[in-house]
């Protein structure tokens, strides 16, 4: 009856025109392969976003999808929707 | 050479060339013998008024023919049953071979009298019930100490013999209410239907989750729609943090920092405490990070009930989310009249700062 903590990042979603890479981290406890509880954690890699802490595989899609036009694009549309002050 | 008798009524036969002054006599003798020999068949025929009696061999050979009888036979009248099925029938024993046609009943009787199943004209059985109203119908008082709690009622179960897992259904004796339960102490209980394939559309585990993977529609009687139908829930934690418009900067986090969300539907609902230590961060807004990204065509503002921020003056402190992005934007007004500005992150810094926050915004 051993007792262990496993965390995956169980969603990887590429939300929206900009390519947000909206990643879910599941943190279970888990007795002898069975689940008896879990959470979530979430953040967001936006492109332009440093992502070289990222794991593996979430820098991988980063690089597929945050091109440089993307990035553009989505500092485009941050100034243009710019706050009045 | 003396006298000889015959093999089957031991006549006396007399001796040839002897028995000059005996043969009369052992003749009448045996006239007698056949005398009455052929009185007792004559009675006996006459008694028995049939004659197939003589063809029926006692033991061994083949019988041959009809036979037509009205009477008797094993107590049952031969004649009136006319049906042949009666001697493919063991009395007790043996295996009974072949088809009973035109067989009727009304139900089938336990080990003792009673009737156990009732079967009815229109095919409906019964248990429990000699007036079946439907294809099956049970209706008995069940039993409890088995499936259930204390106060449940098991009238039936399907299982299956393979792990015994399958449904009992039963009821309660306390209250009006149908029990369906999963047959085995850990057993799940799982939902199929097939479209274009069988595929588990919904299960409550042994613990008494309810998993619905197409979602709950609500709202639209028996009709699916999207519109109408829940099919997300998310509920976790986010790491908030500060960070300039320009150059984020880093922001180091203290005991009291948290961040929650709760996400139904496409609502996404945050609360969180910011608390920690921007540095290097430039830019003309200051802003925080969110879980989900903002839906397009969308804002949305966020309302901080406790800020303390050294070096920002202000009356009202709240925040706003823009379509697109993943960032909300701290707005704060100076005086009860002016209009909200945002500050720059030269506001935030250098001391620590603790913020309170709710932001309620629709998730692309």
């Amino acid at each position: 009856m051993a007792l262990t903590k496993v965390i995956t990042q169980d969603k990887i979603e590429v939300v929206s025109e900009f390519k947000h890479v909206q990643v879910r981290t599941k943190t279970a406890v888990m007795e002898d392969g069975v689940e008896l509880s879990s959470g979530f954690s979430r953040h967001v890699v936006t492109a332009g976003d440093d992502y070289s802490a990222e794991s593996a595989e979430v820098q991988a899609i980063c690089a597929a999808v945050h091109s440089d036009a993307v990035v553009a694009a989505y500092a485009a549309h941050v100034a243009a929707s710019a706050l009045g002050e | 050479m003396a006298d000889t008798t015959t093999p089957n009524y031991g006549l006396t036969k007399p001796e040839v060339g002897a028995s000059e002054d005996t043969w009369g006599t052992k003749i009448n003798t045996n006239l007698n013998l056949i005398d009455t020999q052929m009185k007792v068949s004559d009675t006996r025929s006459a008694a028995n008024t049939t004659v197939a009696n003589a063809a029926l061999p006692k033991a061994g050979g083949a019988m041959t023919g009809a036979i037509t009888t009205n009477s008797t036979f094993d107590g049952r009248d031969v004649a009136a049953d006319g049906v042949t099925a009666d001697a493919a029938l063991p009395r007790a024993g043996g295996t009974m071979t072949g088809v009973i046609a035109g067989f009727e009943s009304t139900g089938i009787d336990d080990n003792a009298t009673s009737t156990a199943v009732t079967i009815d004209a229109s095919e409906n059985v019964g248990i429990g019930t000699s007036s079946p109203t439907f294809p099956l119908h049970v209706n008995t008082s069940g039993s409890t100490g088995g499936q259930g709690t204390a106060n449940t009622y098991t009238v039936a179960q399907l299982q299956t013999s393979t792990n015994t897992s399958g449904l009992w259904f039963g009821g309660m004796s306390t209250e009006t209410t149908a029990v369906i339960g999963s047959t085995t102490a850990t057993g799940n209980i799982a939902f199929q239907t097939y479209n274009s394939g069988w595929g588990e559309r919904m299960r409550i585990d042994a613990a008494g989750h309810a998993i619905i993977g197409g979602g709950v529609t609500l709202g639209n009687g028996q009709t699916y729609a999207a519109a109408n139908t829940l099919d997300d829930y998310e509920e976790g934690t986010f790491i908030p943090t500060v960070r300039g418009s320009t150059n984020a900067g880093s922001f180091s986090t203290d005991s009291a920092h948290i961040g929650r969300y709760t996400k139904i539907g496409d609502i996404c609902s945050l609360s969180f405490v910011i608390g920690g230590t921007l540095s290097g961060a430039t830019g003309s807004y200051t802003q925080f990070n969110l879980p989900f990204t903002v839906k397009a065509g969308t804002a949305a503002t966020g309302t901080f009930s406790y800020v303390l921020t050294p070096n920002l003056n202000h009356l009202d402190f709240s925040s706003y989310v823009i379509a697109g992005q993943t960032l909300g934007y701290f707005l704060i007004k100076t005086s009860s009249t002016g209009t909200p500005v945002y500050p720059a992150p030269s506001s935030f810094m250098p001391n620590a700062v603790q913020i309170y926050g709710t932001v309620t915004y629709t998730v692309a």
